[in-house]
């Protein structure tokens, strides 16, 4: 048997770089951490009440969804589920993260699977409009409505 | 190490921000606003990311990673391997929604300067535009990898930061948490000794 020999391999090449942004940032001026970030977040709880809306109007479709239930919806419900956690991810607001990241979850590991089951979907459904009447605040019931929904994702990560 | 600065100048800055998702893209706009940057770019797809980086230089690109097409790895892997210099060392700062631990490897391997999982914050993201203005990292280039130094882990984050990580290692030697080992310890740990099987 011959076994030919393996090709060199490369050695690393490792440069020291200063990039554009860290000749800038040296620069004289700017601002205090403190202000950036107060900033920053004005920018954001001023379009605070438009993401709300839009996060209302996709958990109707959600539901909309559910409701229907069309063969062959994994991907679209996954997406809904991405997109809420997209723009959720933007505010403070805990509990709905955590639903739409649970309703994520839940559509990867029942894709990945090929065990798709729409009451998983439904529940989270039903979580995220309770959520959203409840302004997103947490409390002790909502508090459980999400322990509910990580044993959903345990559920449905059990292999067979 | 330095430390973090207090201050933060992004005024001379053109950040370039890309998102599919024109509400996820007016909000990262809204907080990169308010950090100050002189200048920022909106594209709505890698592809477009790609063409303009072919046109000109900007000094640091927020990335998400979950784009149709080509995603936010295959456009960090271009950028890295296949864009002129300077542009191939931009810092870029990858955004992870739905972030399976896999992704978050994924993300280090493309070449990513750092991934910033949702929920995002202003303090979190201004915090790592922060390291990557005062804390160089060495550019790596080899077959299987280009980007910057993944060793970051092991340094820990800055001086007086904490990570976000459970495991991350302190860049600080605190006080001793408990006293020293007497000697005899120290040996009896390393001598060695007859077991049963």
């Amino acid at each position: 048997m011959t076994v030919s020999p393996e090709p060199p391999s490369e050695a690393p090449r490792i440069r020291k770089i200063r990039t554009s942004l860290q000749r800038q940032m040296a620069r004289p001026g700017g601002i205090t951490i403190e202000e950036a970030v107060e900033r920053a977040e004005q920018g954001l709880e001023s379009q605070r009440d438009r993401i709300m809306e839009l996060l209302q109007a996709q958990v109707d479709l959600l539901s909309s969804l559910c409701r229907r239930r069309p063969a062959r919806a994994d991907a679209k419900v996954y997406a809904l589920g991405s997109a809420l956690v997209d723009m959720a991810g933007f505010l403070d607001i805990p509990p709905f993260y955590t639903a739409a990241y649970s309703l994520c979850e839940t559509a990867h590991q029942m894709t990945a699977a090929k065990a798709w089951s729409w009451p998983e979907v439904e529940v989270h459904a039903h979580a995220l409009t309770l959520i959203l009447a409840n302004d997103c605040q947490t409390s002790e019931a909502i508090e459980e409505l999400l322990a509910g929904l990580r044993a959903v994702v345990q559920h449905t990560h059990q292999p067979g | 190490m330095t430390k973090t600065p207090d201050r933060i100048n992004l005024a001379h800055s053109t950040v370039l921000l890309v998102d599919d998702q024109p509400t996820s893209l007016d909000l990262l706009s809204s907080i990169v606003q308010g950090f100050g940057v002189r200048e920022q770019l909106k594209c709505p797809s890698a592809k477009d990311a790609v063409d303009l980086l072919q046109r000109r230089s900007v000094d640091l690109i927020l990335v998400d990673c979950a784009m149709p097409e080509m995603d936010g790895y295959d456009f960090v892997r271009w950028l890295r391997r296949e864009a002129v210099e300077p542009t191939r060392f931009t810092p870029v700062i990858m955004i992870l929604g739905h972030a399976a631990h896999a992704r978050v490897a994924k993300g280090r391997d493309c070449g990513a300067s750092y991934i910033v999982a949702k929920p995002l914050t202003p303090s979190v993201l201004l915090k790592r535009i922060a390291w990557l203005g005062t804390h160089p990292r060495d550019f790596v280039e080899v077959e299987t990898y280009v980007g910057p130094d993944r060793r970051v882990r092991n340094y820990g984050p800055p001086p007086g930061e904490e990570g976000r990580r459970s495991t991350d290692l302190s860049g600080e030697l605190g006080e001793a948490v408990e006293a020293n080992m007497d000697q005899d310890s120290i040996d009896m740990m390393l001598k060695p000794m007859k077991v049963n099987l």
